[in-house]
């Protein structure tokens, strides 16, 4: 399908997918090798990584369903690399295998979700209150479940993308078939997501609670997909067609959303701060009070300037908003801060001291890179820009905005 | 009437006259305060954050919303004035210097309310007024009367509609859409915040201010679509309120309409998962207790007939999605009583468990407050235009251009 001008062109996409392939094969080998020295420490380490790029993955998924609902020109020039991000959700299924080994073992020297072993609930009234929902065989249950949803939509979707592609010109049957499963699918991803987040993330600490917390986690997925697709562009901008789509104007676009997650990220984190402070119950404080006690503060700290004030600021602007030459600096030191925003939301619960285990490293970079490559593999697979969208493309719609 | 009336009964008896009691002291005047204050929300949302989307769509419906917000602020700011027990005192509120070394309690979140909402009424107001001014020359240039060229006059500010004129409205029109959106998700965060932020079960959920502001969102577009129906078809106006329009809306409403279901599942899943008592003791209250009735009512409202919503054919049929926006305002006015009302009655303590009864005044008060929007509202239908002139001016160029 690709001519010979883009295949030229996309060579630059196959360093960084060599690139990514080394650096993920050599990480995971040595993340093997932790394995050897601690298991437990491998997957405290392991469930951070992987749930931040599972992250990026699941971003692209509900920002394609965002898109075939609403429509919007950003989404027609990004949607072939959320595609290719939504695909890459069966490898980190198989990648999700050792959160599942671990909890099978019931152990709470191995596992980091404490819950598991009978030993660790005996004699706790709330966490026996809570078994009919934690439990390992539940929790199996669930996971399966999300997974078939997120993998069953997005095999959907790239299908049918695909077929828009050989329709002929007027045939929108393919356009509409994934505008009706986007509605139904977004609904189920908010739903799924929210319990994921709760399993996978907010369970770590059995005791403490937050209503908000699968919002936060869907925010923080939309951010960092939207600062991967700003980065991509910024890769992509010289090779045609992109050279042809991405304007100011779209680029504009783009800033806008990322800022608006930004602030969507900050309001949501501080709903959830000052309603906890303020109310001072015994269940909730712990979580905030291992976040701002030992050098966790200074985390914190960070986080309120990186992930808010600096950005916000900066954003403000609507000339970096339009450039990407600068915007793509911005998006990635969000990618690299929000990727310091999962450390401090999931790592408290291992780390009383703020430490960095090399194993914490390790683990991003090898998850990162293995997905990095199947990231590019696919984007490479089909045309930059699907074919046959002719109302979203305005190459082919005069006028308008 | 029914309004003057019972205000003037509750300065003369305090609030007394209200079925209002310990230990439920907020009751209606809360209740309509969030019901209120929500509806206008969409009119910020509809004229400011669609404007930043660049939607135009919404230009024939911008004017509008704005007035229905402005009047549903003024509504709500009511209700809290006259719950103070002494409303002549108000402004205590404000933390000014004074004699009596008298300071509003800054972490209460009922004190950031002054803020957020005067605030916001300010804004609005603004925003609307420079949105008509141009609208308010051209009814200035086509006065009859000296009077009224006069009036048109002072509020059109010697607009003369050179570029000039026009470029500056634009900047200023934009800047008022940047403040005016971080406006309608603080006022009602906060809003939300009166409750979350205590320990009270039922109240104290970190979900609840993007849960308010999305119900805020979808009563008032509900509110919208209740006027706008009746209103397009008595004066004609479907080439310029489009179906296109009531289908996006009921479409926005839809949308948000889930994201307040999401919060009622996100309410009940988390004061399980909890495992606190109070919380396992009030969501099973709430839903089977005595006042079980409100909860399912406001369930079927807000959860079930929104679902209709999802099919073309029943977003263009006008008269269904009218009854559908009826029972969204029906249920998002339930929401509110039955966060107030199921977990005042029966919080901690079971020795001070109580009941709440609403009074002839409590109600008399409620449906005056809707006698004032509409009075309000038809005053601005009479005498202000009421679609935005220019704005469909240029959209009726850019249409003829295109063709």
């Amino acid at each position: 399908m690709t001519t010979t001008a883009q295949q030229k062109s996309l060579t630059g996409l196959n360093s960084v997918q060599i690139a990514g392939l080394v650096l993920g094969i050599g990480g995971l080998a040595l993340v093997g090798l932790g394995a050897s020295q601690s298991v437990k420490q491998m997957l405290q380490s392991y469930t951070f990584a992987y749930l931040f790029w599972f992250g990026l993955g699941l971003g692209c998924f509900g920002l394609l369903m965002i898109h075939h609902l609403v429509g919007g020109r950003w989404g027609f020039m990004s949607r072939r690399l959320l595609e290719a991000g939504a695909m890459t959700l069966p490898l980190m299924a198989v990648l999700f295998a050792p959160f599942v080994l671990g909890i099978l073992t019931r152990d709470q020297n191995i596992t980091p979700y404490k819950w598991a072993d009978p030993t660790y609930i005996a004699g706790d009234a709330l966490l026996e209150h809570k078994q009919p929902f934690l439990n390992v065989e539940f929790f199996l249950i669930r996971a399966a479940i999300y997974w078939i949803i997120w993998i069953g939509i997005t095999l959907m979707l790239y299908k049918w993308s695909y077929d828009q592609d050989r329709a002929k010109p007027g045939d929108f049957a393919p356009a509409r078939r994934m505008r009706f499963v986007s509605g139904i699918g977004m609904v189920l991803y908010v739903l799924t997501m929210t319990f994921a987040a709760i399993d996978w993330g907010m369970s770590l600490e059995p005791h403490w609670y937050s209503g908000i917390y699968g919002v936060i986690f869907m925010v923080g997925q939309g951010l960092t997909t939207l600062a991967m697709i700003v980065l991509m562009f910024a890769l992509l901008r010289k090779t045609p067609p992109m050279n042809e789509v991405l304007l100011p104007v779209r680029i504009h676009d783009v800033g806008k959303l990322m800022f608006a997650f930004v602030i969507l990220w900050t309001y949501m984190s501080f709903s959830q701060y000052i309603i906890q402070w303020a109310a001072n119950l015994p269940e909730e404080t712990p979580w905030y009070i291992a976040r701002t006690s030992s050098g966790w503060t200074a985390v914190s700290m960070f986080l309120i300037l990186f992930h808010f004030a600096v950005p916000f600021f900066i954003l403000l602007s609507r000339r970096i908003k339009r450039d990407l030459s600068i915007l793509w600096a911005i998006a990635a030191s969000l990618l690299v801060v929000h990727l310091i925003n999962m450390f401090w939301l999931i790592m408290p619960n291992f780390y009383p001291e703020l430490t960095v285990h090399w194993l914490d490293i390790v683990s991003v970079v090898g998850v990162g890179g293995i997905w990095l490559a199947l990231f590019i593999w696919l984007i490479k697979r089909r045309p930059l820009l699907p074919l046959n969208d002719d109302y979203h493309d305005p190459r082919k719609r005069a006028g308008g905005h | 009437m029914i309004f003057l009336a019972s205000v003037t009964m509750l300065l003369m008896n305090g609030v007394g006259i209200f079925g209002n009691n310990v230990p439920v002291a907020w009751a209606f005047p809360i209740i309509n305060f969030v019901w209120w204050i929500g509806i206008g929300h969409a009119g910020t949302l509809i004229s400011a954050i669609l404007l930043l989307f660049r939607q135009e769509w919404r230009n024939s419906i911008n004017r509008f919303a704005e007035a229905m917000t402005l009047f549903a602020v003024a509504c709500a700011g009511l209700f809290p004035i006259l719950h103070l027990g002494r409303p002549w005192f108000f402004y205590w509120l404000i933390p000014y210097p004074n004699t009596y070394w008298l300071w509003p309690q800054f972490r209460s979140p009922l004190a950031w309310d002054v803020f957020a909402v005067s605030t916001y009424a300010t804004v609005s107001l603004l925003f609307w007024l420079v949105g008509l001014i141009p609208d308010f020359a051209k009814m200035r240039d086509r006065s009859t009367t000296t009077l009224s060229r006069y009036v048109w006059g002072v509020l059109a500010m010697g607009w003369t509609g050179s570029a000039r004129n026009w470029q500056r409205y634009e900047v200023a029109y934009l800047l008022l859409a940047g403040l005016s959106t971080p406006l309608v998700v603080s006022v009602h965060s906060i809003v939300s915040l009166d409750f979350a932020v205590s320990v009270m079960p039922g109240w104290h959920n970190t979900i609840f201010p993007p849960y308010f502001v999305a119900g805020a969102v979808f009563a008032g577009f509900a509110m919208v679509l209740t006027l706008v129906i009746p209103i397009r078809a008595i004066y004609k106006l479907e080439g310029i309120i489009t179906m296109q329009h009531i289908e996006n809306m009921a479409k926005v409403m839809l949308a948000t309409g889930m994201v307040v279901v999401y919060g009622y599942a996100m309410e009940a899943f988390i004061a399980w998962y909890s495992g606190v008592e109070y919380e396992v003791f009030m969501i099973a209250n709430r839903m089977f207790g005595p006042y079980a009735w409100s909860f399912w009512a406001l369930i079927f409202c807000n959860g079930v007939v929104i679902q209709l919503m999802w099919f073309k054919r029943f977003r263009t049929n006008l008269v269904l999605v009218w009854i559908v926006t009826i029972f969204v305002s029906i249920g998002m006015w339930l929401e509110r009583f039955v966060i107030v009302v199921t977990s005042l009655t029966r919080d901690f303590l079971p020795s001070s468990w109580g009941n709440f009864m609403p009074t002839f005044f409590d109600f008399s008060l409620y449906f005056g407050s809707m006698g004032l929007f509409f009075a309000l509202l038809f005053l601005f239908i009479r005498f202000l235009p009421m679609i935005n002139i220019f704005e469909v001016q240029i959209l009726q160029r850019n249409i003829d251009e295109s063709h």
